[in-house]
């Protein structure tokens, strides 16, 4: 951030002398004050977890999810600014129902990846706009193309990923996914490490309390976006802090 | 200033006032161009009626699988029932196409329902309600769509059996029949559910509706002996509803002949043992 | 009228159309014949339109509203393949033909049928007639001619036939169709799409097409 106060980053549609967009890379950094959100695409579907941070205990569970369902069969987890991810999704919704009325088919979702990537740049080129706080990550699966899975960054840029992390801890947590074989893992394989990274990423000096959100799609949902299951969840969740447990006793060890 | 008519000879103008006795002489006859976007609708592909009775803890629909261009039988197995989610069916009399396109207002209407997963789910009285506005504001723009809706649904509240019709009337009721079997399906539904003193078995509605469309096969000239029934009741959210289930069309079920059979070889005899009895006397 | 007269008399392809799904692919068949009242205009007509690499459509109803719709959902589809670089879908090219033949139902004449061939779903025939729906069918006629052999397909048509018994099929019943059917007449077209390659057009003329009755 040494170019603060240069004067080139009040507006979106202004660049620095050195070619950078500012306001862009501030949402970014709203980005990364947000809990940690991450995609695993294994061999037959998406697992997708967030780490939701409770700011307070007077809030009802369950409030302000960070998952979305976009279609039947198109996921979407966000990190960022809840509002402004609240917007993309509608935009995404928007754009799949007119697919849909347009050619009776659902929309594939490298086709919505490509659109909400165009609108969420729309938003990095005009001066009376400021980009979305917010980065979303898509997922879908058909029997024809199988898993695929798309983040989306600010900036309109995206990629497909097998294992994608964005939020607080996404360094930790892309450490934690490149170790997996992401290739050969079925969902409930992926749910596990899911829950697991969440909880080892989690900072729990900086942040006490958080929820741990989980969706999933693929063969066993016969590509529908669903929640994961309550039990599923459960089990995922009791490993993930066992395996927690197990960690800090080795370390105490060590010491 | 010249007249056009100064300028034309008597039988000129005689020729043009036997042509057009409305107009005087110096008036220009204003040619309208044709009314191309005529609203004046008419169904094209249609299909026939739909029956539905409620019974003791349930609902039940039946229709067939014809669809009509015409009186030609051009579709043999037309899927009209929708399925809109485990608590409602929904289909039509009429034309197959406003159907095709109620059916895909309702699937999105449907899917922006489901993906906001805050554990609500239309029910088939707020479908039904729904329905009546969309027919009604179709009505009014004087561009009906050109079918009678029946709504059935089971949920927290019991069994709900609905119609709408092309003009956006509606209402709810335990039995109900569109098309033709408005005329002669009514009746005896009815009679069978007061009978049944509003509390049939599951089989009683299901032998109801069979019977209903039977004759509705002999009477209506656009009805097939193929047809869908469907129930709804609290076992069958979502294992017992089996869309592609054909129910097999008997014209006359094997008990009924027997008895009808039977009922026919006892009279004569009577008849017989009547006229020899009388004989004898005599 | 006489202000009238360029509606009343446009021209109709008043046809015999058909199209079915066989092993491997599907076959499209139609007569050739156009005509304005008792005239014909066009008595080599070509009724099987490309839409796309591997969607065809046999046309029926005036031949300005079908050509029209036919121009506009081959404009969609190869924009749609443009965005999303995949083949359009068979289901996607009927979807686009019914949005506008029931939208403008009053306004247009057109009977259709879309067959074709995709990677997901293989050879596939819906049919749109008049009012604007759309269903999908093994075996699909269209046009005023068709009425008159309905019996034929109904006793001929058998799923997964051979390429060769498909077009004996579509010949003979096409054949029957424009002996009975004043506007049906010409030569007949056949097409076939398999996916494997270009679909093939043939058409069959004078001998070759059989001849019935008396």
């Amino acid at each position: 951030m040494s170019s603060i106060g240069t004067g080139y980053d009040l507006s979106a549609s202004q660049f620095s002398p050195d070619g950078r967009v500012f306001q862009v890379e501030y949402a970014q950094k709203a980005i990364e004050n947000s809990g940690t959100v991450i995609g695993l695409r294994g061999k037959d579907g998406v697992v997708l977890a967030v780490e939701k941070l409770v700011t307070s205990k007077l809030y009802e569970p369950g409030a302000n999810k960070r998952l979305f369902t976009i279609d039947k069969h198109i996921g979407m987890a966000v990190a960022g600014l809840i509002s402004d991810a609240r917007a993309v999704a509608e935009v995404a919704r928007t754009e799949a129902a007119n697919y849909r009325s347009q050619y009776k088919s659902s929309i594939p979702l490298k086709y919505l990846n490509e659109r909400v990537s165009m609108y969420m740049h729309a938003y990095t080129l005009y001066s009376a706009v400021r980009p979305f706080g917010c980065s979303v990550i898509l997922s879908t699966y058909t029997e024809e193309d199988g898993p695929e899975m798309y983040m989306i960054d600010p900036s309109g840029v995206s990629y497909g990923y097998f294992g994608c992390a964005v939020g607080k801890a996404k360094q930790a947590a892309k450490t934690e996914i490149e170790k997996l074989k992401l290739k050969d893992m079925s969902c409930q394989e992926l749910v596990k490490e899911a829950a697991r990274i969440i909880y080892l990423v989690h900072d729990e000096l900086k942040d006490k309390q958080f929820e741990l959100e989980m969706s999933w799609i693929g063969s066993q949902t016969s590509g529908v976006n669903q929640q994961v299951p309550a039990n599923v969840h459960a089990e995922a969740e009791k490993d993930a802090k066992a395996a927690m447990e197990e960690d800090s006793d080795s370390e105490t060890e060590d010491i | 200033m010249l007249n056009i008519s100064d300028a034309m000879t008597s039988f000129e103008r005689n020729s043009i006032r036997s042509n057009d006795s409305t107009l005087e002489d110096h008036q220009v006859k204003i040619i309208k161009a044709p009314d191309f976007l005529t609203r004046t609708l008419y169904p094209m592909t249609t299909t026939a009626s739909v029956v539905g009775i409620k019974f003791n803890n349930g609902v039940a629909i039946a229709a067939d699988v014809g669809g009509y261009y015409g009186s030609l039988n051009r579709f043999k197995s037309l899927d009209r029932l929708y399925k809109v989610n485990n608590n409602i069916v929904m289909t039509t009399t009429g034309d197959y196409a406003d159907f095709q396109y109620m059916r895909e207002l309702i699937q999105q209407k449907v899917i922006s329902e489901e993906i906001l997963d805050d554990s609500f789910s239309l029910k088939a009285f707020s479908l039904h309600t729904w329905l009546t506005r969309l027919m009604y504001n179709r009505r009014s723009k004087f561009d009906p769509l050109w079918n009678n809706v029946i709504v059935a649904g089971y949920d927290n509240n019991g069994p709900f059996l609905g119609i709408v019709d092309k003009l956006g009337m509606s209402y709810e009721d335990s039995c109900v029949a569109t098309g033709m079997g408005g005329y002669l399906a009514t009746p005896l539904l009815r009679d069978v559910f007061e009978r049944g003193k509003g509390n049939l078995t599951k089989q009683e509605a299901h032998a109801a509706l069979q019977k209903c469309m039977e004759i509705l096969y002999y009477r209506d000239t656009q009805s097939l002996p193929k047809v869908n029934i469907y129930d709804f009741g609290p076992w069958s959210f979502t294992n017992c509803f089996n869309k592609n289930k054909i129910e097999p069309f008997r014209f006359l079920s094997d008990e009924l002949y027997l008895y009808y059979s039977a009922k026919q070889f006892l009279l004569a005899l009577l008849y017989l043992f009547n006229f020899f009895f009388r004989q004898a006397v005599d | 009228m006489h202000y009238n007269s360029v509606i009343e008399e446009k021209l109709a392809v008043s046809t015999s159309i058909i199209a079915c799904v066989f092993d491997g692919g599907v076959a499209l068949g139609a007569d050739s014949r156009t005509s304005s009242g008792v005239f014909i205009t066009n008595r080599v007509a070509d009724k099987l339109t490309k839409i796309t690499d591997n969607i065809y459509c046999c046309r029926s109803g005036s031949a300005a509203d079908t050509q029209a719709i036919s121009d506009i959902v081959s404009y969609h589809l190869a924009f749609q393949k443009a965005e999303t670089g995949e083949e359009p879908s068979v289901a996607t090219a009927a979807a686009v033909f019914q949005e506008l033949c029931y939208n403008h139902r009053e306004q247009l004449t057109a009977g259709i049928i879309v067959a074709g061939y995709d990677k997901v779903k293989g050879g596939q025939v819906y049919n749109i007639p008049l009012g604007g729906m759309c269903v999908e069918k093994k075996c699909a006629m269209g046009g005023a001619g068709s009425t008159y052999v309905y019996g034929y397909m109904d006793s001929n048509f058998k799923e997964n036939m051979t390429e060769q018994e498909v077009k004996k099929f579509i010949l003979h019943l096409l054949a029957l169709a424009m002996s009975r059917d004043g506007s049906s007449g010409g030569v007949v077209n056949i097409c076939i799409i398999d996916g494997q390659g270009p679909p093939r057009k043939e058409f069959y003329i004078g001998d070759q097409i059989p001849k019935y009755g008396i």
